[in-house]
């Protein structure tokens, strides 16, 4: 019973389009998981069917062994968070104001924030350092310190399973390992991480399984020494690249070079 | 017997002034009438218009669709008098406050002016005086519509207003007012009322004379002159008029109404007066 | 905040006893404190404030503040700063009511054309309602819906001005501009019983607003029901707009320009952004529709003007200053 996610051959799609088919495979409590894959590969496609947002043509969810379509939408919100690719800075909320609106899943009806939920928002303004800049607007932080909040609503929400998409794009290294240091932390501390990515290093040092997906559907699902096998990354991504081993963590890592003349 | 005669008489004259009518007039046509009658000491309020157009120094209760609610209910007035042309949610909200509001609609003959005459007279207690301007009038029409009665009938077209071109139909008192000059109103075949026209539709009706009733005669004259194969053009027959005497219907007003109209199309006829 | 809240409120006091106190008639202060310590007598003064005044100044109050709280969710459901209440269409409706009433009905029914007004609003909801519920009501489809339907009912309401008569015609333009003149307690009644409740429930809902504009999908997976919630506020703020049409005519801007105002001293917090318009559109359109009815006396400016005319200006002067045109 430690599986948290159960997907059962799962048809996706838009407007009766779909997009992702025969999508079949099973998370533990605890997995970090790395969703990689080509541009159109379905992966945000998956994430949308697994928030609820699109409706799965065929096949189940199972959420710790319940239907996920079965859930209550506020339930649903209390466990699983997710973390769009794009957010529009419309709207100058200040930071704190910001993340407090992570809480809302758990609040019932119309009661005010509870004492509980001051407290969480507190901690995860000082967990991830944000307490100097708590007072700001969140269209006047920069980039890094926008994703950071954003990270931190996400948290604030109390997630047993994290969606992240793309957490990383835009951020420069020292960020990108910032969050990804973060989201592992939390990892080991028990929550359960399905993050689509499109940096394949960070992902091979990072999760402890990757899925690769291509044209819809799933093309590897393991650990990534065994998913990052330059041959299929070259058919998937239709580029040339070398991967050795990283010295340090014995990770798989891809070597890309420039077309010889 | 005789004193107790004279007692009552005294006391009758006393009570009838005791209390001195309070008019509000909300339109310019009322409230000339009111001063045909005599009435002007009953006028209490009038119109920013009536107020230029008579001269007189009354209270003015704003504009004739613009009207004061306020002002006009500070004023105690016993009778409010009001026509199509004002604002009626405003004049509905004075009636529910409890005032007493007579509506008068537009004439739609010279019978009808008469009417509406005699029922402000009688609102007024002026019906004797009524009465007397009301015949003077029929008889100085009757008198003109003899003179006519041998005359061709002239087609004419009323413009009411310019922009855009509004003209009369029949059942209203233009009609009427034409019909007693003696010619005919070429808008009348078409619709009732004042209704708005497109200048083509003149050009195809192609009237003898045209009579301009709105504010710029100038500017009237200068676009139907654009025409020149209009009849009314080639003959200058443009008929320009201070629309006062036009647009205030009451019996004296028409009378003189048509005898100038007359005498503009008509001009063999009527060099005696 | 607490503080600002209440500058807000004096503010609002005292404009609301400046406006029992001015008008065409001198009206003394004890005869104000008699009419709001309910001493009525039958004097014409006590008539006029009690009768003519009161209902207006009432009705200015819950319109203003009804247009600004509407225009406020307008903004934050369509996530777009230059949206105001007549956005979907609800004016294009109720002039088209408005006007096919004129046409048909004579002067004796002439009560009828508010609730025809209403029901013309009404129809706007409902058409622009059903048109974004076959593209599950994505405020694209909101805003389109809405323009098409505001430009249709416009169009047809033109076409109806040929053939009502220019009098008619006349009035209804005034009332196009804004009107208040025509206020009594019946009106009141509806005012309150309408558009208050409405207030205070978009207030009680305020917290789903701020989690609507994050964006669709956070605010799903937030556990907010999207399409639900912004169906519930679309009713809500198109109810408070067609009544406060009925009551008052077409009063622009103040929907689109007080609820920016409040951004700027109130954070971005849907709650007591809503409070402070609310507050402060009553007495913006209190202020507005006193100084319309005095300045020109005895005849009177349409409200819309004045309206239109301080709005204007804002705007011309945040330009100016290069202020960004942001939802806050």
């Amino acid at each position: 019973m430690d599986n948290i996610l159960e997907l059962k051959n799962i048809s996706s799609g838009y407007q009766g389009k779909i997009v992702i088919e025969d999508i079949d495979f099973k998370v533990k409590k605890g997995e970090f998981i790395g969703l990689i894959g080509p541009n159109g590969a379905g992966k945000t496609t998956l994430f949308k069917t697994l928030m609820g947002i699109l409706k799965p043509e065929k096949g189940e969810i199972l959420y710790k062994e319940r239907d996920l379509a079965g859930i209550d939408i506020k339930e649903r919100a209390k466990r699983i968070a997710f973390l769009p690719q794009i957010f529009e800075t419309r709207f100058s909320y200040t930071v704190e104001e910001f993340i407090t609106m992570g809480r809302f899943p758990h609040q019932d009806g119309l009661s005010t924030y509870s004492k509980r939920d001051l407290e969480r928002v507190k901690d995860v303004i000082e967990r991830f350092s944000l307490t100097e800049i708590q007072g700001r607007r969140i269209d006047e932080i920069s980039g890094g310190e926008l994703q950071r909040v954003l990270f931190a609503q996400s948290i604030a929400q109390d997630p047993e399973l994290l969606l992240l998409d793309e957490p990383t794009t835009h951020l420069d290294i020292g960020h990108q390992l910032d969050i990804m240091n973060a989201i592992s932390d939390l990892n080991r501390e028990g929550l359960t991480v399905i993050t689509i990515l499109h940096d394949l290093n960070i992902s091979a040092e990072f999760c402890d399984r990757l899925i690769l997906m291509d044209k819809g559907r799933v093309v590897r699902d393991g650990e990534p020494s065994f998913v990052m096998d330059y041959s299929i990354i070259e058919e998937v991504y239709n580029a040339k690249v070398v991967i050795k081993e990283n010295p340090y963590s014995g990770k798989p890592f891809l070597i890309l070079y420039r077309n010889k003349a | 017997m005789l004193i107790r005669i004279l007692i009552i008489l005294i006391l009758g004259v006393f009570l009838s002034n005791a209390h001195a009518l309070r008019i509000v007039s909300l339109s310019p046509y009322l409230t000339e009438a009111i001063l045909l009658l005599d009435g002007e000491d009953s006028l209490v309020g009038i119109t920013t218009i009536s107020k230029e157009l008579f001269g007189i120094d009354k209270e003015v209760i704003g504009d004739t669709l613009n009207i004061n609610i306020e002002k006009i209910v500070s004023l105690k007035p016993d009778i409010i008098l009001a026509t199509p042309m004002n604002k009626i949610e405003r004049v509905e909200r004075i009636k529910k406050l409890g005032f007493r509001v007579e509506y008068f609609e537009i004439e739609k003959s010279f019978e009808d002016c008469c009417s509406n005459f005699m029922r402000l007279a009688e609102m007024m207690n002026k019906a004797e005086k009524a009465r007397i301007i009301i015949d003077e009038s029929k008889n100085k029409l009757e008198d003109l519509v003899c003179k006519l009665r041998s005359e061709s009938m002239k087609n004419i077209f009323i413009e009411v207003g310019r922009k855009p071109l509004i003209t009369a139909g029949r059942d209203c008192y233009l009609n009427d007012l034409i019909k007693h000059a003696g010619a005919y109103n070429v808008a009348s075949g078409i619709r009732g009322g004042f209704f708005r026209i497109a200048r083509e539709k003149v050009l195809e009706l192609d009237p003898e004379y045209i009579l301009i009733l709105s504010e710029d005669h100038l500017a009237s004259s200068r676009v139907w002159r654009k025409y020149n194969f209009l009849t009314a053009v080639k003959y200058e027959n443009l008929i320009k008029v201070d629309d006062g005497i036009f647009s205030r219907p009451n019996p004296v007003n028409f009378v003189q109404a048509v005898y100038l109209l007359s005498s503009k199309i008509n001009s063999e006829i009527l060099n005696e007066d | 905040m607490k503080i600002k809240i209440l500058i807000i409120v004096i503010l609002l006091s005292i404009i609301t006893i400046f406006s029992l106190k001015l008008g065409e008639v001198e009206v003394s202060w004890q005869e104000i404190f008699k009419v709001i310590t309910a001493d009525y007598d039958s004097g014409i003064e006590s008539s006029i404030v009690r009768d003519i005044r009161l209902p207006r100044i009432l009705i200015a109050l819950i319109v203003g503040a009804g247009l600004a709280v509407s225009g406020g969710v307008f903004q934050s459901v369509l996530r777009n700063p230059l949206a105001e209440p007549y956005t979907l269409g609800i004016s294009g409706g109720a002039c088209f009511g408005v006007a096919l009433a004129s046409l048909f009905l004579g002067s004796k029914f002439s009560f009828l054309i508010p609730p025809a007004g209403w029901l013309g609003a009404l129809a706007a909801v409902f058409i622009v309602y059903f048109l974004s519920l076959r593209r599950n009501f994505t405020t694209i489809s909101l805003i389109l819906s809405g323009i098409v339907i505001n430009f249709l009912f416009s169009s047809l309401v033109l076409v109806l001005f040929a053939f009502i008569k220019p009098n008619r015609v006349q009035s209804m333009i005034l009332w196009l501009m804004g009107d208040l003149s025509s206020s009594n307690f019946n009106l009141v009644k509806i005012g309150y019983f309408v558009i208050l409740p409405a207030i205070v429930i978009i207030v009680l809902l305020s917290r789903k607003l701020d989690i609507l504009s994050l964006g669709d999908e956070k605010a799903h997976s937030l556990g907010l029901n999207v399409k639900k919630q912004k169906q519930c506020f679309y009713i809500l703020a198109s109810l408070i707009t067609g009544t406060a049409i009925v009551l008052s005519g077409v009063v622009g801007f103040i929907g689109l320009l007080i609820p920016h105002l409040m951004r700027r001293f109130f954070g971005t917090l849907n709650r007591g952004v809503l409070i402070a318009s609310a507050l402060s559109g009553a007495a913006f359109l209190l202020l507005a529709d006193t100084f319309a009815r005095v300045i020109i006396s005895p005849l009177e400016l349409p409200v819309g003007v004045v309206t239109g005319l301080v709005g204007g200006v804002f705007f011309l002067v945040i330009l100016i200053l290069g202020k960004e045109f942001k939802v806050g």
